[in-house]
């Protein structure tokens, strides 16, 4: 018998290392393009690098939504 | 249990941070953006400055340099000149020189010929004396004759040729 | 971890009230919230108290590098002569959240029960991420005569239709922002936890928490510049004067 708490945390493991796996994904291909932009055009570096952070923050953001989302239902679950 | 979201959080939160902006504004942003601008004119005005000082310098030196270039051509202008008078000079005291010899040469001839018209009528003169004398003396000797008379002819004869 | 720890890790958290001013709880958080504010303003008077214009104190170069810094990162959004006359706004949320981001790093402040690092606390950074919204709608009003909302309507066909979108849009943008922030740090310090309770239970996996540490480094910094981006990004477009 797999008690709701079991059952939420086994969940939430599985759907945060989900978007784990396509945020690295993402992040792997956005930096990339970027390092291939700044080999093609060096001068442009310094934007580059800018977009390049605020694309990775983005694409970051959404993994670390679900691990929020995981946290606030644990808040409901447990409680 | 613990909320993951505390509304009283936010509103402490806003009311703070608007104060705190407000406090940082006044105490730490006015007076070092006010500085920073400071130094910047300071820069600013300091290199058109600079710029200002170089630019005067390179006038004051192209002028020296226009100077420098007109004395040198009035230099060699003056040098030009005084060779062209020292030319001159030179000429004119060669012309004077070799006028002088030539008038010299000429005192020298006329001399020598006179000289010599004096010594050779002084040499005729002599000859004659000497034609005298010896016709005295041959005359003294043998004052006799036909033959006597003949040489005398002869001898006024010869100096008649000779005159 | 068992489900009674996790649930521990939640609780630990730490919004109960410590005390009250009037009817506002303060929490730990709170606490923490001024703890920086008043820190920052303690580096201000140091460095204002002999401000010079040859610097000859290390912290008004460390400060100064991080204002000229910061200035030319917005100029690059919004253009230098903007990214001048805004610049306290941004450089007011970075320094506050590197500082706080940083403060988690320190050993010994996050188990004072009075401190927490306020950017690990949702509330503190929807605080926040409400003032970056307020100050938005205030500068649209106040620079461009609300010309600003008039993209809202903007293929005036279809303002049905983007009107909500953009209304919307706009109200998200808060909510992402503050969730991005604190769900980074508040990450970061549970797998900070988690790790030296690993540690404690298996001592030479030591390696670990330093490896994290070093991680929340970055991500303190990064999180700092992008929530200050963000925010340089929408007073820009909020300020624009379209000719």
């Amino acid at each position: 018998m797999i008690s709701s708490i079991g059952l939420f945390a086994a969940v939430g493991i599985f759907s945060l290392a989900l978007s784990a796996i396509g945020g690295a994904t993402a992040q792997g291909r956005t930096a990339s393009a970027a390092f291939d932009a700044v080999a093609r055009q060096p001068e442009a570096a310094g934007n580059v690098q800018s977009a390049l952070i605020l694309s990775l923050a983005f694409i970051e953001s959404l993994t670390l939504f679900v691990f929020a989302m995981i946290f606030i239902l644990a808040g409901r679950v447990t409680g | 249990m613990a909320e993951l979201f505390n509304v009283w959080e936010t509103v402490w939160t806003v009311i703070s941070f608007a104060i705190f902006l407000f406090l940082l504004t006044r105490l730490f942003y006015r007076p070092v953006m006010k500085m920073l601008e400071e130094r910047r004119q300071t820069i600013e005005s300091g290199l058109e400055e600079a710029r200002k000082a170089r630019e005067q310098a390179e006038a004051l030196n192209r002028e020296y340099q226009e100077r420098l270039a007109a004395a040198q051509r009035e230099a060699q202008a003056i040098i030009e000149r005084a060779e062209q008078t020292a030319e001159r000079f030179r000429q004119e005291r060669l012309q004077a020189a070799q006028e002088e010899a030539e008038r010299l040469l000429q005192q020298a001839r006329e001399r020598i010929q006179r000289e010599r018209d004096d010594a050779i009528a002084a040499l005729r003169q002599e000859a004659a004396d000497l034609a005298l004398l010896a016709a005295e003396r041959i005359i003294r000797r043998r004052l006799d004759g036909e033959e006597q008379r003949r040489l005398a002819e002869e001898a006024i004869a010869e100096v008649g040729r000779v005159q | 971890m068992s489900t009674h720890e996790f649930a521990l890790a939640a609780s630990e958290h730490g919004s109960d009230a410590l005390f009250y001013i009037g009817p506002a709880p303060v929490t730990s958080a709170v606490v923490g919230l001024w703890a920086v504010m008043a820190f920052i303003l303690l580096l201000a008077w140091l460095v204002t108290r002999r401000l010079e214009m040859v610097p000859n104190s290390r912290l008004q170069n460390v400060l100064e590098l991080a204002i000229e810094g910061l200035h030319s990162w917005t100029s690059r959004i919004m253009g230098p002569e903007r990214a001048w006359r805004y610049l306290p706004i941004p450089a007011t949320f970075f320094l506050f959240i590197l500082i706080s981001n940083y403060s988690g790093l320190i050993p010994i402040l996050p188990h004072l029960p009075w401190y927490v690092p306020p950017t690990s606390h949702w509330g503190v950074t929807a605080g926040l991420a409400v003032f970056v919204f307020l100050f938005v709608q205030y500068t649209a009003v106040k620079e461009t005569r609300g010309a600003y909302y008039k993209h809202l309507f903007d293929p005036p066909l279809l303002t049905p239709l983007m009107l909500p979108l953009g209304i919307i849009e706009e109200l998200v943008r808060p909510f992402s922002l503050s969730l991005r922030l604190f769900a980074n740090i508040f990450a970061g310090e549970t797998a900070l936890s988690v790790m030296i309770g690993i540690v404690a239970a298996i001592p030479f996996l030591l390696p670990l928490p330093i490896f994290v540490t070093a991680l929340e480094m970055v991500a303190g910094f990064v999180q700092a510049l992008i929530f200050t981006t963000l925010t340089a990004v929408y007073v820009g477009a909020a300020s624009e004067h379209h000719h």
